[in-house]
Order: C-alpha cells, then sequence, then structure tokens
C-alpha cells in the first residue's frame, strides 16, 4: 500500500471519529439541557398532564357532649361561583341559574354585572344542586365543595359551643376559643392519570402536617335541654329579661349544663343580636344579694366567732349603720345565727360579718373564688369585683354582708357553693372532658382540679345543715325542695343599679337559688337566676322552682335513689301509694297500712313484702337501696331476711312469688 | 437461556399491567371510601337531629302521649 493510500485512510478514520464525536457531544449537551438545565420545568408540563391536583374542602373536627352525642359537626356541601368576565350571555345564564338555586334571576344577574373576576352565586347549598349547575356546562359558571358547620342540638348548649363562619373559621365560644384543634388541614387530592384521562393513583396529603382534633366536653345534653327548658319556662312566666342557669358535679367541677335565655339558634345565627351570642354565666357580673349569706356564715363557722346558735338582734327589721337604714322584708327581734340564715335577716347578716370583720370576709370571698377567673377557659370571663377594706365606706363595709357592694358572674357563685357541698374545697370549673385525634387517641384530657381548701369539712357540714333549713317550710325557699331527696341553698333577690340614676333600681330586680342535692352525698350543684323578673321578685320564688325541676329530672337521670325515710314520710304526708290496699278496703285500713310501714321504716326495720306484686317489691326495695332479687311470678309469698330485721345490717333481699289462688 | 430472558420478559411485563390494574381499582375504592365517610357523616347528623331531645320530646308528648316519671315511678332492675 502507497504511503498517500494510507494517510488518505487515516484522514477519513479521523473525519469519521470526529463526525461521532461531534454527534455524541451534541448528544450529551441535549441530554445535559434536558436533564439538568431543563429539568424542572420539564418535570412540571409531564406531570401537568398526567397527574391532577384537587383541593378537599377543609374539615373541622366534631364536638360531642359527655355521652359521645353529637353537639357540632361538618358535612360537605355545595358552592356556585362565577367568573363574570367569561360569560357571555349574562341574562340567559341568571335565567337559568335562578331556576335551579330558587334564587330571584335579578339578584343572580346584578352579581354577574359586576366587575369582578370571581363572585360567589349561592354557597353551602345541596351537592345535588350543584351537580345540576354543573350538568348546565356553562362557561364561567363553576361548583366546588365546601363544609358547612351543623348544630343539630339547635340551641342546645348554643351559647357555649358558640359557632363557626363560612370560612371554616370559629366566630363565637368554644368554636372560637378551640378553633386551632378544630381546625382541620387543607387536603390535597394527588391524582395520576393516563391517556383516558382515568385515575389509576390517588394519594392524600397534608402540606400543614397538622391534624383535626375532636372535642368532648362536659355537658350532658339531656340535662342541658331540660336546664333550658325549665329556664325558659320560669323566665316567661316571671316575664323577665333573661336567665341563667348552671348545673356542676361538686365533686370535681365538670360543668353539666351551662344554660342561657333568651337562646339563641347557632344554625342562623346571624338571626340574632350579637348580645345574645353572649355566655352570661361568664361574662356578665350582678350582685350576690343574700345568697353571700351562706359564704358569711362559713367564713363565721370557720374563723369560730359564731356559732349556728349564737343569738343576735335584729332590730325588730330597721337597723341604722352608716347614716342610712337598713331594712329587714320582716320584722325580727332575737334571732339566733341559723335563723338568721334560714329567714335571710339582712340586720342579722350585718352584726355576724361586724364580728367577722370586713377585712376577713374579704379575704374569705376571695379564697371562695369571687374576684379572680376561675380557670374555665372560656373567652370573656369576667372576674367581679370586690371593695377594698381601705377603699370602703361605713355602709360599704355593712351591706357587704348580705351581698351588696360587690359583683360576681353566676359561675363564681357556682362554684363557691360548690365549695361548700364538697366539704370545702374550691374546684376549677371546666367544659372540656377531653381532646382527641382523628383516629380517637387521646391528646389531651382534663382531669379535676382542687384549687385551694377554704372551710373544713366540719365548717362545710355545719354549713350545709344550715342551708338545709331555707328549703324548709319556714325558709325562704320551699319551693326548691325536691321530693325524696335532702336539699341544701341559699336565696337572693338583690337590686340592680339603674344606668341612668347610678342608683339601686326600685323594679329591676335579680332573684336567685344557688343549692345542692342531695345532702350527704352531693351530685349537683344548681344554680338559677332570673333577671329582673315582673310581679314576684324573690329568689325562692321565682328561681326556686328552676332548682327543683333541674335537680329533680336530673337525679332521676343521674340514677341516683330517693332517699327512702323522706319518700315514706312524704309519701305518709300525701297518703300517696306506698302500699296499695284492696279494693274492698277502707280508708282507716289503708292509713293503717301507711302508718304501719312509715312506722317500720323511722324504727330502721325491713318491711314486709308479702301480698305485693313485682313492681311493688322492686320499687319499695330501690326506695330503701336494697338490691332486691326476685324468684317466680305473681304475688311475693316469702321473703328473706324476714320483715322486721334490721334495715342497717341488710344490703340484698330474695323475694318469691307466686300466682294468686 | 432464550425462554429463561422470554419469561422474565413476560413476568415484568404481566406484574406492570397487574400494578396499572391495582392502581385503577385502588383509586375507585379510595374515591368510594371518601364517599362513604360523607355518607356516614351525613347520616350521623341526620340520627343527632332525629335523636335531638327538642324531636324525641315532641314525639313522645305529642304523637305518643308520654310524659316524664316521678322518682317513685322509676324502677331500676336488678
Amino acid at each position: 500500500m502507497k504511503v498517500k493510500e494510507k494517510k488518505w485512510i487515516r484522514f477519513r478514520i479521523y473525519v469519521v471519529t470526529i463526525f461521532f464525536l461531534l454527534g455524541f457531544g451534541v448528544i450529551l449537551a441535549r441530554a445535559y439541557q434536558l436533564q439538568v438545565l431543563e429539568s424542572d420545568y420539564l418535570r412540571g408540563t409531564a406531570e401537568n398532564g398526567i397527574i391532577g391536583t384537587t383541593k378537599l374542602p377543609p374539615e373541622r373536627g366534631t364536638i360531642y357532649d359527655r355521652e359521645g352525642n353529637e353537639l357540632a359537626l361538618s358535612v360537605h356541601v355545595g358552592s356556585v361561583f362565577a367568573h363574570p368576565k367569561q360569560i357571555k350571555e349574562k341574562s340567559k345564564t341568571a335565567k337559568r341559574l335562578s331556576r335551579i338555586l330558587g334564587e330571584k334571576k335579578a339578584k343572580i344577574l346584578k352579581l354577574l354585572r359586576r366587575d369582578r373576576s370571581f363572585v360567589w352565586i349561592k354557597r353551602k347549598i345541596s351537592p345535588t344542586l350543584t351537580q345540576q349547575v354543573s350538568d348546565l356546562k356553562i362557561d364561567g359558571i363553576g361548583v366546588t365543595t365546601e363544609t358547612r358547620r351543623y348544630y343539630p342540638g339547635r340551641e342546645i348548649a348554643a351559647h357555649l359551643i358558640g359557632f363557626s363562619g363560612a370560612d371554616n373559621q370559629g366566630l363565637e365560644g368554644l368554636e372560637k376559643r378551640y378553633d386551632d384543634s378544630l381546625k382541620g388541614p387543607q387536603h390535597r387530592l394527588i391524582r395520576m392519570r393516563d391517556a383516558l384521562g382515568r385515575s389509576f393513583s390517588i394519594n392524600r396529603t397534608d402540606p400543614s402536617g397538622r391534624g383535626m382534633h375532636h372535642l368532648f366536653l362536659t355537658i350532658d345534653k339531656e340535662i342541658q335541654y331540660k336546664a333550658q327548658q325549665a329556664l325558659k319556662i320560669a323566665v316567661k312566666k316571671a316575664r323577665a329579661k333573661g336567665g341563667h342557669c348552671i348545673v356542676v358535679n361538686p365533686e370535681t367541677g365538670e360543668i353539666l349544663a351551662m344554660a342561657v335565655v333568651p337562646e339563641f339558634n347557632p344554625n342562623a345565627f346571624s338571626k340574632y343580636r350579637p348580645d345574645q351570642w353572649r355566655n352570661r354565666i361568664v361574662t356578665d357580673c350582678f350582685e350576690p344579694g343574700s345568697t353571700l349569706k351562706a359564704f358569711l356564715l362559713s367564713a363565721s363557722l370557720e374563723e369560730s366567732v359564731v356559732t349556728p346558735l349564737s343569738q343576735f338582734h335584729c332590730e325588730e327589721g330597721a337597723y341604722k349603720v352608716g347614716g342610712r337604714v337598713v331594712h329587714d322584708t320582716h320584722k325580727y327581734g332575737k334571732l339566733s345565727v341559723s335563723d338568721i340564715i334560714v329567714y335571710s335577716s339582712n340586720i342579722g347578716a350585718i352584726k355576724i360579718g361586724q364580728k367577722l370583720g370586713y377585712a376577713r370576709f374579704c379575704s374569705y370571698l376571695k379564697k371562695f373564688g369571687f374576684s379572680t377567673k376561675t380557670g374555665i377557659g372560656l373567652l370573656g370571663e369576667r372576674k367581679g369585683f370586690i371593695r377594698e377594706a381601705e377603699k370602703a365606706r361605713t355602709i360599704d363595709r355593712a351591706t357587704l354582708f348580705f351581698g351588696q357592694g360587690l359583683t360576681v358572674t353566676s359561675l363564681q357563685l357556682t362554684m363557691a357553693m360548690a365549695a361548700i357541698a364538697n366539704g370545702g374545697k374550691l374546684m376549677r370549673p371546666y367544659v372540656v372532658k377531653k381532646i382527641v385525634d382523628e383516629s380517637g387517641g387521646l391528646v389531651q384530657e382534663t382531669r379535676p382540679k382542687v384549687v385551694r381548701r377554704v372551710i373544713s369539712t366540719r365548717t362545710a357540714m355545719r354549713v350545709t345543715k344550715v342551708l338545709e333549713g331555707v328549703v324548709g317550710s319556714e325558709g325562704t325557699a320551699p319551693k326548691a325542695a325536691i321530693r325524696g331527696f335532702r336539699v341544701a341553698g341559699k336565696t337572693g333577690t338583690s337590686q340592680k343599679v339603674d344606668p341612668k340614676t347610678k342608683r339601686y333600681s326600685k323594679s329591676k330586680y335579680v332573684a336567685i337559688f344557688v343549692g345542692f342535692a342531695p345532702v350527704e352525698r352531693p351530685k349537683l350543684v344548681i344554680l338559677a337566676l332570673i333577671d329582673e323578673p315582673k310581679g314576684v321578685v324573690y329568689g325562692g320564688l321565682v328561681a326556686g322552682p328552676v332548682f327543683k325541676d333541674v335537680g329533680s329530672w336530673s337525679l332521676n337521670h343521674l340514677k341516683v335513689n330517693p332517699q327512702p325515710d323522706l319518700l315514706a314520710v312524704a309519701e305518709a304526708k300525701a297518703k300517696a301509694l306506698v302500699l296499695d290496699p284492696p279494693e274492698d278496703s277502707g280508708n282507716s285500713a289503708k292509713s293503717e297500712g301507711v302508718n304501719k310501714i312509715a312506722g317500720e321504716l323511722r324504727q330502721g326495720l325491713l318491711p314486709d313484702f308479702k301480698g305485693m306484686g313485682m313492681r311493688e317489691v322492686l320499687k319499695r326495695g330501690r326506695a330503701l337501696g336494697l338490691k332486691v332479687s326476685l324468684k317466680g311470678s305473681g304475688l311475693a309469698v316469702k321473703q328473706k331476711p324476714e320483715a322486721g330485721s334490721p334495715l342497717n345490717a341488710v344490703k340484698s333481699v330474695s323475694v318469691s312469688f307466686n300466682p294468686p289462688g | 437461556m432464550l425462554f429463561f430472558f422470554m419469561g422474565s420478559g413476560i413476568s415484568y411485563v404481566w406484574s406492570n399491567f397487574e400494578k396499572t390494574q391495582i392502581g385503577y381499582d385502588l383509586s375507585q375504592l379510595k374515591k368510594e371510601e371518601m364517599r362513604f365517610q360523607e355518607i356516614n357523616r351525613k347520616l350521623r347528623l341526620e340520627l343527632a337531629l332525629l335523636k335531638s331531645p327538642q324531636n324525641l320530646g315532641s314525639k313522645a308528648v305529642k304523637d305518643l302521649g308520654l310524659r316524664q316519671p316521678t322518682p317513685e315511678q322509676i324502677v331500676m332492675l336488678p
């Protein structure tokens, strides 16, 4: 091979090599451009083609009562919107939409003619309606899914729960207070689609990373409803401006009911005035009137300045102090401390208070929780006011002892009475029992908390004994007595200050009863307050029946048995159906039977069940607090232990029945 | 060797096909799940409305003629 040919071959090899190298270089450069320089843009373009993202409506946690009944929950609803600038035939579109949505054409047309790029046509409507709108396929009209908050109990606990707005934000009450917990994340649904648009992969993402929580309240829906009903009736009957009723478990501080009248329906909150949304139980202060005498008695007994039997002269109903004359509703001479409370003598209270001292009483009131927030954690809670000793005039130093010249909230007064009921411990009230996450896992739990011991158990028992007299026939609140239960409490009737004259009004009063039952082991503390009653204004007469109604119903609901001896005495008094006599027996036989049973009970002996039906035996046995086991059917023929056995040694009784004849 | 490679190739294609099919099914089931969850929520709301004391109270009193029992009328069975 010639040298020239060899050179030519080498030249061709170089050319081909350079050609291939250039080719590879171009490919590498292009690969670098696509994979590195433009990768984000290209990935985005590709994903837009196969990945679709849908924003899911924001969720909101459910609010339950203590038994797990829903008080507030959210469901998905549809909303219709428009891009007015994209709509060509506005009048025709408005007509078609008005037919489906039931709105006036003119109203929709006005929205469509607005100079905006986005308007809501109608929000939070049934998904079937939005589907119909969607089927119209009008350019510039769209539908979306949102959530709507529902309150199935309507007015039940509305003032406590509050409500949330159109954009899933809490606006009042617990909805606002626990907005961060209740508000769910804004989920996005990521779908991968094939060429035909069918989804073959769905993922739900949560960019915020925070979870949605549900609230379990201490409220008992049934007791709450009963409290609202009883209060509504009392307010209507008294032609009053409004009222409050609170039911509390004194041992734990759990709020079982918190009722405010006038009510509002949170499903349509905008139809009510904002002042009707307020939870007045924590936001409104008033003078507690004579209810404060219960705490005067507590402080005086604790400090041993008096005993329940100490005597004071009540000046025949008029007593001059600080240049003014204080009156009692009735004229009294000498009264014991116990009677001063039971008859609610203002003059007697001043005299007890003067022995105790203003400053010392103030310090006890503060220990009972007045003039500080209770710690319930509700929005807008006020702390009330007590005048300090150095700022108090002589008349202030006297009137404080019967509840004038200081202000308290209903909740403070209830919790202070709960401290007497539970043996002297001031409890922290609470309404949220627990917070759970979406899968039911416990996030936060509220446990009962003792704020402080205010008085000794012995003093609390002595005070309770005196307060029992208030609901007796001699006291100021016999209408608050609950049949079959021992009840203790205190009435109060305080004058309101007229905002115009800045003096005590002679026509505006607040009637209060606050008490607890059963006395032996209190399960409930109930406060009933009637604001500005007309006609009869006394706490015992106006608010007492609310206490009785709510207390009686709630004790039944909580399966608290009435006390057998009280029931028997009440039954014997009323000649009620304690023991049904045979139809042919005369009145004497009936009263004999009643007397016999009542007599046995008084002696603490087990009665004779023979001849009674099953229902009667169960009723009587339950009234005695016994476990009853039944055998056979018909009428009772045998019982074990025998009739006449000492009741304190009997816990259960077995009764055999045989058909009559 | 050829059969082995052919078998592997077919298995790979088949498993990919199955994966895609399962993806479709899963998407459908997820949609169904979300729909059922919403129906469940609506039914819970309906139930809560029906069980509300106002509704039950009016039905019991007006339709059935019932009334609240007094304490001594409540008998707890052992």
